[in-house]
């Protein structure tokens, strides 16, 4: 007997809605400004560019659309915080 | 074509008749789309791709991009061999309300994903693919294994789960940009890779190998991870990939036991043994594994599936014995089955193979 387990829901972002969600926590102006960087290969990111967006102890982390780069930016995520 | 003559042929020859049952054919396709989820979405999707053509129009396109990622994905996930349970769990796309002054609130750990225009939806599907499996597979394990394992099976599970979609588009995306890279960008990922695969292809992957693991996750719960765990897990792939690369006549271990994984495995493949011996020596076999105390038996029959074509009656009596097996252990033994699957592969040396697995969970006194 194979059981139904809940559902995963995954926060999207609508491509055209990118930089009003930057807007939205305070980052767009440092985007055009070329001031953000990919949190895991040091990559420029721009609108174009962005794949994901995360918060990690109270920071965000945004992530260029590289494979490896949203690999490890989901590893990061996992990862138990032992800072605090 | 053909369908729809047969159905104007039925309704020529039954008149009112044929239109009220193809009708009530209908109504029950409709009732069963309308009580599924993962079919109307489906359904929601074809109808708003229509619309966002027509249109242009931005809700319809979202509105096609999440119906047919949750629909693909999970319709796909239902088809996957997993033995108990759906490995991963389904899939739901919730749009980031992104309108000019709308607040967006980002919780600690959390991730929003960018998606791309419909046009591109084979990225968006290897994308949300990969958030699935990463986010609800492995679970309790992930902590101990290595990034290289780690990262060849999460490989794998997307692999099963695009392949089950059938979008030839969409597999061709993912190893060309994603699944070739990524094995190629390590050797010691390339290695974990080749074994998962080979594991993988005799269909020991999903049927046996992540059974176990959700079992061993069970098993370890509130325990302090510690490098004897990583040994016990590498320790399990790799027997099970000496099972998976054994050739005709070559002995491999049969049964893993480490501190909490304590598994065996009967083979029951070669057709001159089981047409001149009968089953007492896998019976033999299968007591045997139960003085070891094992905590799972599994009993693994392939078949030449070749054999069919060019010896019927062989192959006929064949999978008659290897039918009573399953009869015998169950008379002979305190065992619970847990699953039998059925599927087709190909063996090491590319044959082609039917194949059977069942769990059997024995009770000891």
């Amino acid at each position: 007997m194979k059981n139904r387990q809940q559902k995963e829901i995954v926060r999207a972002i609508y491509y055209k809605d990118v930089g009003y969600v930057l807007e939205s926590i305070g980052l767009l102006e440092a985007l055009q400004r070329g001031q953000i960087r990919c949190g895991i290969c040091g990559e420029q990111i721009t609108v174009n560019n962005l794949r994901a967006i995360a918060k990690k102890s109270g920071e965000y982390l945004l992530c260029c659309e590289k494979e490896l780069c949203i690999q490890k930016l989901a590893s990061i995520l996992r990862q138990v915080d032992t800072s605090a | 074509m053909m369908t729809l003559i047969t159905v104007f042929e039925f309704i020529a020859q039954y008149r009112v008749w044929g239109l009220v049952v193809i009708g009530i054919g209908i109504i029950c396709y409709l009732v069963r789309v309308l009580l599924d989820e993962d079919r109307s979405a489906l359904w929601r999707a074809r109808i708003y791709k229509a619309i966002y053509r027509v249109s242009g129009r931005t809700t319809a396109e979202k509105e096609y991009i999440a119906n047919d990622i949750a629909s693909r994905i999970n319709l796909a996930r239902r088809r996957m061999p997993f033995a108990k349970e759906y490995l991963p769990s389904s899939i739901g796309v919730q749009w980031i309300e992104g309108g000019k002054g709308e607040a967006v609130s980002l919780g600690n750990d959390e991730m929003l994903v960018r998606l791309d225009p419909g046009d591109l939806q084979e990225e968006n599907i290897v994308l949300m693919a990969n958030a699935l499996v990463k986010r609800t597979s492995l679970a309790g394990i992930r902590h101990i294994l290595n990034s290289p394992l780690e990262l060849s099976m999460d490989m794998n599970l997307v692999k099963s789960l695009l392949t089950e979609i059938g979008d030839r588009r969409i597999l061709d995306w993912y190893f060309r940009n994603e699944y070739q890279p990524t094995s190629d960008d390590s050797s010691e990922v390339k290695k974990w890779n080749e074994k998962i695969t080979e594991i993988d292809e005799r269909g020991l992957f999903t049927r046996l190998l992540l059974v176990e693991l959700d079992n061993y996750s069970r098993q370890i719960i509130g325990k302090t991870s510690s490098p004897n765990m990583l040994d016990e897990i590498t320790g399990l792939v790799e027997f099970l990939f000496r099972i998976a690369t054994k050739a005709y006549g070559q002995d491999v271990p049969l049964d893993y036991m480490s501190r909490y994984i304590k598994i065996g495995v009967i083979l029951v493949g070669e057709t001159s043994k089981v047409l001149s011996d009968g089953l007492d020596r896998y019976l033999k076999a299968f007591a045997f594994a139960m003085r070891r105390q094992l905590a799972s038996i599994y009993v693994f029959v392939t078949d030449k599936e070749w054999l069919g074509a060019t010896n019927p009656e062989i192959y006929e009596q064949f999978v008659k014995i290897t039918k009573n097996l399953d009869k015998d252990i169950e008379q002979h033994f305190q065992i619970r089955k847990e699953f039998e699957l059925k599927y087709a592969c190909t063996d090491s040396a590319g044959n082609k193979r039917k194949a059977r697995i069942s769990r059997y969970t024995p009770h000891y006194t």
